[in-house]
């Protein structure tokens, strides 16, 4: 069984496949974290968040940083990474990343590793749409300076 | 007098480039299309980039938005070293904010 399932969706995440593929008789912990929508930003009421993303790339990246969680944490680790595309209302959730280890520790350090990295890497961007009708970009991390 | 003529044999390229998160904003044309000369690197395609996006609708100033974003093609981010020797599909990545 690979150790890693990554997906950029289009349809609503599921809590219940993460812990399913991050189980298994030989793992002690699992740990999860869930992204979801929030009804303000900077002080602005929101109404919904639309993710744009640019897929084949996504997928490359969220399989390295996986890669790189089980080799920094738990060679027998299990991660699962998947991030929404579209649109979302309050509450909708954006990402779900699950990991499983036969301890504690490596499940919290692999779940801050992951989410800290796809926001830095991971070809993901943030439309805010406001309650106002008002809607913007987000401002976010620059990619690589290997081109500029 | 005879007239003397040189010709360009310069050959160029179609560089298809996609837009993404806040360069949707710029043009309703997704990818944008762009033609380039054999040898063209990246600072050539971005400035042909900010200058076809400035033409193509009336948004804030584009320049530095482009200069802080990434070329890419499918799965790689492009080398400092990319020179253009055919056609290609390429994307613009503005700076990310998943999660």
């Amino acid at each position: 069984m690979d150790q890693i399932f990554v997906e950029l969706s289009l349809t609503p995440l599921s809590i219940t496949d993460a812990a399913d593929f991050v189980n298994g008789d030989e793992n002690g912990a699992l740990n999860m974290f869930i992204g979801k929508v929030r009804n303000h930003n900077l002080g602005k009421p929101v109404l919904a968040v639309s993710y744009d993303a640019y897929a084949p790339m996504v997928a490359k990246v969220f399989r390295e940083i996986c890669t790189e969680a089980i080799a920094k944490f738990d060679p027998n680790m299990r991660c699962y990474l998947t991030h929404y595309k579209g649109r979302l209302e309050i509450g909708g959730i954006s990402v779900v990343i699950a990991v499983g280890s036969a301890h504690r520790e490596p499940t919290f350090l692999g779940c801050r590793y992951i989410i800290e990295e796809l926001k830095k890497r991971a070809p993901i961007w943030k439309k805010e749409h406001y309650v106002d009708g008002d809607d913007e970009w987000l401002a976010g991390h620059e990619l690589g300076l290997e081109n500029v | 007098m005879g007239s003397c003529w040189v010709f360009s044999m310069t050959t160029n390229h179609k560089v298809k480039v996609a837009l993404f998160g806040t360069f949707r904003n710029y043009t309703a044309a997704n990818p944008i299309e762009l033609s380039l000369p054999d040898g063209a690197n990246i600072a050539d395609v971005k400035a042909a980039l900010i200058l076809a996006l400035e033409i193509s609708d009336n948004y804030a100033p584009i320049e530095a938005l482009v200069q802080t974003s990434a070329l890419a093609d499918d799965y790689t981010i492009l080398s400092r070293d990319f020179t253009l020797n055919g056609d290609v599909n390429l994307a613009i990545l503005p700076p990310v904010s998943g999660g």
